[in-house]
């Protein structure tokens, strides 16, 4: 046999299953990394976007509701502090007149812990520790601002939809091979939801930020109540938190005059 | 290359063979087996249109090589109309998958035309 022969026939079999192969990692790799980076963002945001308002209403009732029957229970807060608190909110909301969203302000009590949260369609619920902790008006309207920096961001539906895409597109490559899709789509879950909070975080403070200086002339009131946090909270920090520090975030707010 | 073609080819290949000396063809069925590529093995790897999978399998490394290159173009600009780019690499690629079966017996063709001329040559180097 001719050593031609002998060389196309080492070529054929080890060569190009070489190509093959190193051309399939990089592609998947680099894919999946882009899919899960630039990807899931930015359809995120187009399809939360493009959701008609019922979802949006059915979506905040149905998470309130939920929280209502598991984790909150009533708020013991005085009718005159709600009223005040009220009355805040409605002039933080002066500026957001043209928004989509349906403001609206629950108290609750949440094992008596400070804490606020915002939901999809403009639910903002503030808890009866976090309205006292909050001693000064600019202290309550930098949590206030805060919350709807979330919904003006659309950061909870982002992070619905995002989940969402996550988990439809492992579903569609993994199949049912049930113990690693699991596996990989909860550490995918748990990345994405990880990161995204995070950066919500940071955006919905800057967001607060930049109200507080348009009303206030300075925000040291959210440095304030972070370090009031700060002290009451007696959790520790770690990379899988879904709030980055609040040293993190005070020191952001230094950054941005 | 029509169908018709594809089938004439591969007769006369055939013919030849069956005219070569027993050692000869048994050479020659042993390298066909190691050479002929499965049209159903390139298929699957055409689903990787930009990738230039089914290229490298065919050995058309270049062309396998510009593919790869144009999808992690596509992939890095992804956001700036990089996806344009893995879109027409898409649409160039597509029709080879359905003319998968085709291509891959006209490279088939190729090679084995190839392997039967090297082992008349070596035949007639040996005769002399």
């Amino acid at each position: 046999m001719s050593s031609k022969i002998h060389s196309r026939i080492k070529q054929s079999k080890q060569t190009h299953w070489l190509w093959i192969i190193a051309a399939t990692v990089v592609v998947v790799l680099f894919s999946g990394y882009q899919f899960y980076t630039k990807g899931v963002p930015y359809f995120a945001e187009e399809i939360s976007a493009s959701l008609p308002k019922p979802i949006y209403q059915v979506i905040d009732e149905s998470s309130l509701n939920e929280l209502d029957n598991s984790e909150f229970s009533e708020s013991k807060l005085s009718e005159i502090k709600q009223q005040e608190t009220r009355a805040l909110f409605v002039s933080l909301l002066g500026t957001n007149a043209s928004s989509e969203r349906e403001f609206k302000l629950e108290f609750r009590q949440w094992k008596d812990k400070a804490n606020a949260m915002a939901l999809a369609n403009g639910s903002i619920v503030i808890t009866d520790n976090m309205v006292e902790l909050a001693s000064t008006q600019q202290e309550l309207s930098a949590v206030l601002l805060h919350e709807i920096g979330h919904v003006e961001h659309n950061h909870v539906m982002e992070s619905l939809v995002s989940s969402s895409i996550v988990f439809v597109s492992l579903s569609v490559v993994l199949g049912d091979i049930s113990a690693l899709s699991d596996l990989m789509m909860q550490g995918a879950m748990l990345g994405i939801n990880q990161n995204y909070s995070q950066q919500a975080e940071l955006e919905a403070d800057l967001y607060a930020h930049e109200k507080l200086m348009a009303l206030y002339g300075n925000s040291d009131a959210m440095i304030s109540i972070f370090e009031k946090l700060a002290k009451e909270s007696d959790e520790q920090h770690s990379w899988l938190s879904t709030h980055p520090s609040f040293e993190q975030r005070i020191e952001q707010l230094k950054q941005n005059p | 290359m029509d169908e018709i073609a594809l089938r004439e080819q591969e007769e006369a290949l055939r013919n030849q063979v069956a005219q070569l000396s027993p050692e000869a063809r048994k050479q020659y069925y042993q390298l066909e087996e190691q050479l002929v590529k499965d049209p159903d093995t390139y298929a699957v790897l055409n689903y990787f249109f930009a990738a230039g999978l089914h290229h490298f399998y065919l050995g058309k490394t270049a062309r396998g090589a510009i593919n790869l290159t144009l999808m992690l173009l596509g992939l890095v600009f992804i956001l700036f109309y990089g996806w344009i780019l893995l879109i027409l690499v898409c649409l160039i690629e597509l029709p080879q998958l359905f003319n998968s079966q085709k291509i891959v017996r006209k490279y088939n063709i190729d090679v084995m035309r190839e392997v039967l001329d090297e082992l008349k040559d070596t035949q007639q180097n040996q005769t002399v």
